[in-house]
């Protein structure tokens, strides 16, 4: 059998009215569990494995893959209209979403964010089923030098995140960067920078300082400019969902979003907020309209969406060819396999084809239900926005509080939000960006452990970023970026004074 | 009437009241909190709800699983140390949560020996093993090349810390040889990094690789256990080759200090008795992992010189904070 009729054979297996009924209940509680701070991808789906204990693998199977698709996406929504992101995947999209949710046009944020989403998502299966046993040895050619200088290149996004300075944007780089080493480090096992509480053995808890540094500064500005606040509320705020043509007009970003999302997804241990803010600075270097960055350009919402669900495709891969899983949703999704008779690895595709492609088709079915489930939910939450002010400020701390404390049920996690609301507070007044100290937060740790774990493979020696060529190109790119505009300012600067110096000295 | 409806509410008191007398011996009556300290899915987690699945239908109350993830593990030793010990709290724990990390962390009040014990239940053999196309065909080769090249040889493995870590330090220092570590933050990883050529050999539980052996992409060269695995008996054991190195990823189950012994050897056959579930066996090898029961006292006995011996590598590598 072909793979196209195994997968024929697959929709078949998945489409029953019971199956979409089940995908669609995992693809809602995916959006919602995935709104809530506190519930990441991997919680949703940890909670809902044991209702698939009494289903039929193939039941099973689809309504964790809508479970999965769902919390990709569910992210997002308070990340646009309340700058909360609910996964640390969807902390990228509040750059621009939020701005827009400002200006009035929240439901059309979350409109590109969910159709933009679903595309990634879709393509990232398609490529998935293609390709995934050759793609099952390029995982390989990902080793810690590679991910590691993936991971440089995505900090060069502290120069888009600055603002007016450049020095500010680096000290807040640097603080986040810093803030990762705190922990058991987990590459030696010793204690860094706990001062004694138990709590901090796993490191500061990302979500919260996330929630914290976006969403309680925001609500902190916002109580400390009471004339400004109309603004948030928007009462006004138009719930028309984007037309055609502001879909079409953001192609080039959800496709830069989905290339991204796919590569990033299948480096091992990189994942969805890695890539969502390489998407977004990848998607400002192609853009036509890049200075709208940042002041709630489309754009600058469709490529971290995109990313973050294309992200799947890529996880799969090392899950299903290797049986070693790329994130923690993945994992889950590998026990599920494991517990319904299903061995992922070398064997995967010769031994137990046809459960295998009822996932593959349950993958791309829960997207196709991803629109209508998530429009129903959008129209639900566009509702708070019309909640007074203050009831809505209040709530939105009551879920951060309950949120960040619900995840690992440490009281320490919703006072480091309050505490990260406060820094991210000042911060914003003094001119320092917090959205680069997330950024420093996303990927200092995975800039770190590579590091060093590249390092000792290469015996010390650092020629190994230069020796490999996927790691050089990366790091060549790096460079490259950051000298271009230094090199053209250079050039300007030097060439005006040749054929024309009085004009250039006369202002 | 009146009087009737009075007996009728009599006879419920007494009826319901009877199991809250302690010497009434109707235990389990309600279902026992099982605190696992690994979030929902991991390995560990996943290895505790088929553990609390076979022991249902031996104690006829659910095993409810309570994730109290973070800090290693020991965040759960803490929550279940608060819980009171009338035997519905129990705890899932291992060599890094009960014994490692509290003594890295300087946190004795999370160590094992704060619980009563109940079980040790199973374990994961560690093994090493090297490339298709390693030059060495034998320990005393591979030995001979690692003294010749001091920090040639690369082994990928879990975090420093780990037991993983542990074998290939003792096993180091047994043969008098110095290999580069490379650590991880866990098994799979690790793994990646060997499939990846970055690496010479790997030292893992073979569960996560069994389909990576049967393709010939690794190859198990030796194992740390007392015995030569049922999985591998061609493989040889570090220990005949002269070197005195056996660890196992061993999980178990503790309570809260001052359970009920008559609760605690209920408990205790239960779970013996869950270990010959058909559920159990079936999960157990399909983890290619091992059954290692020892009862409460045995246990406690084993955990005794664990402690010791697993203190004294951790003083060696100078993982202790201060």
């Amino acid at each position: 059998m072909g793979v196209l009729d195994q997968l024929l054979a697959g929709f078949g297996q998945a489409l029953s009215g019971y199956g979409l009924l089940i995908m669609a209940a995992g693809v809602a509680w995916g959006i919602i569990g995935g709104a809530i701070p506190g519930i990441s991808g991997a919680v949703a789906m940890a909670l809902a494995l044991p209702y698939t204990f009494s289903m039929d693998a193939a039941t099973a199977l689809v309504m964790l893959a809508g479970v999965w698709a769902g919390a990709n996406y569910g992210g997002s929504i308070p990340a646009i209209l309340m700058r909360m992101p609910g996964t640390p995947g969807s902390a990228a999209a509040l750059l621009d979403g939020y701005e827009l949710t400002r200006q009035g046009h929240a439901a059309k944020a979350l409109g590109i964010s969910l159709v933009c989403g679903t595309i990634g998502g879709l393509i990232s299966i398609i490529v998935l089923i293609a390709l995934v046993l050759p793609l099952g040895n390029l995982v390989l050619a990902f080793g810690s030098p590679e991910v590691c200088a993936l991971a440089v290149f995505g900090l060069t996004l502290i120069a888009g995140l600055s603002g007016t300075s450049i020095v500010k944007g680096l000290a807040a780089g640097a603080f986040g960067l810093l803030l990762t080493a705190v922990g058991l480090d987990t590459l030696t096992g010793s204690l860094r920078l706990t001062f004694g509480r138990t709590e901090l053995l796993s490191g500061i808890d990302i979500i919260s300082a996330m929630v914290g540094l976006f969403a309680v500064s925001e609500m902190f500005y916002q109580l400390a400019r009471p004339a400004r606040r109309g603004e948030v509320v928007a009462g006004a705020a138009s719930t028309a969902f984007p037309t055609l043509r502001e879909l079409r007009a953001v192609w080039r970003a959800t496709m830069v979003g989905t290339v991204v999302g796919l590569i990033v997804g299948i480096m091992p241990g990189a994942g969805a907020t890695a890539s969502s803010f390489v998407a977004y600075n990848e998607a400002k270097r192609w853009s036509k309209h890049p200075e709208l960055f940042g002041k709630g350009s489309m754009e600058g919402v469709a490529a971290p969406e995109t990313a973050n669900n294309a992200v799947q495709g890529g996880d799969l891969v090392p899950t299903l060819a290797l049986g070693i899983p790329g994130s923690n949703s993945a994992a889950i999704m590998l026990a599920a396999l494991i517990l319904h008779g299903i061995i992922p690895g070398p064997f995967l595709l010769t031994q137990q084809s046809p459960l295998v492609f009822t996932l593959f088709a349950g993958l791309i079915l829960v997207n196709f239900l991803m629109i209508p489930v998530g429009v129903l939910i959008l129209r639900g939450c566009l509702l708070a926005l019309r909640l007074p002010p203050p009831s809505l400020i209040a709530s939105i701390l009551a879920i951060i509080v309950i949120g960040t404390y619900a995840a690992d049920l440490f009281l320490l996690n919703p006072i480091l939000a309050l505490v990260f609301g406060v820094i991210g507070f000042g911060m914003r007044l003094t001119g320092f960006p917090p959205a680069a100290t997330v950024l420093g937060l996303v990927l200092g740790f995975l800039v770190e452990s590579e590091l060093r774990r590249s390092l000792i493979i290469s015996h010390g020696s650092w020629a190994i970023f230069v020796t490999r060529p996927i790691a050089a190109t990366l790091l060549a790119l790096t460079v490259g970026f950051l000298l271009y505009p230094l090199v053209l300012n250079l050039w300007r600067l030097r060439r005006p004074p040749r054929p024309a110096a009085a004009p250039a000295s006369g202002r | 009437m009146k009087v009737a409806g009075w007996m009728v509410l009599a006879l419920v008191l007494v009826i319901t009241a009877v199991p809250a007398y302690p010497g009434a011996e109707a235990y389990p009556t309600r279902p026992i909190t099982f605190v696992v300290g690994f979030a929902p899915g991991g390995g560990a987690d996943v290895f505790a709800r088929a553990l609390a699945e076979a022991a249902r239908g031996i104690l006829g109350q659910p095993l409810v699983v309570e994730n109290r993830p973070g800090a290693g593990g020991t965040a759960a030793n803490a929550y279940a140390s608060s819980r009171p010990a009338d035997g519905y709290t129990l705890l899932f724990a291992h060599a890094g949560s009960s014994i490692i990390t509290p003594i890295i962390t300087n946190q004795p009040g999370l160590k094992w020996d704060n619980f009563d014990t109940i079980a040790r239940i199973h374990g994961e053999e560690e093994w090493l093993m090297v490339q298709p196309d390693a030059p060495w065909k034998t320990m005393e080769e591979l030995v001979a090349f690692a003294k010749a090249n001091p920090r040639k040889v690369r082994v990928a493995g879990s975090a420093i810390g780990g037991i993983d870590s542990f074998v290939v330090l003792s096993w180091e220092k047994a043969a008098g040889i110095d290999v580069e570590y490379v650590p991880h933050e866990g098994g799979g990883p690790a793994g990646l990094t060997f499939l990846g050529k970055n690496a010479e050999m790997l030292i893992g539980n073979v569960s996560e690789f069994f389909q990576h052996v049967q393709a010939r992409r690794m190859v198990p060269f030796a194992v740390a256990s007392e015995r030569r695995s049922p999985i591998f008996p061609n493989v040889p054991t570090l220990k005949e080759k002269g070197y005195d190195v056996v660890f196992t990823q061993w999980r178990s189950v503790l309570a809260p200090s001052g359970t009920p012994p008559s609760r605690i050897a209920t408990l205790a056959a239960a779970f013996e008795r869950a270990l010959r579930a058909d559920s159990w066996k079936r999960f157990n090898s399909n983890a290619r992992a091992v059954d290692l029961y020892l009862g409460p006292a045995d246990f406690r006995r084993f955990l005794t010189a664990e402690e010791a011996r697993l203190a004294r590598i951790i003083e060696e590598l100078g993982l202790r904070s201060r």
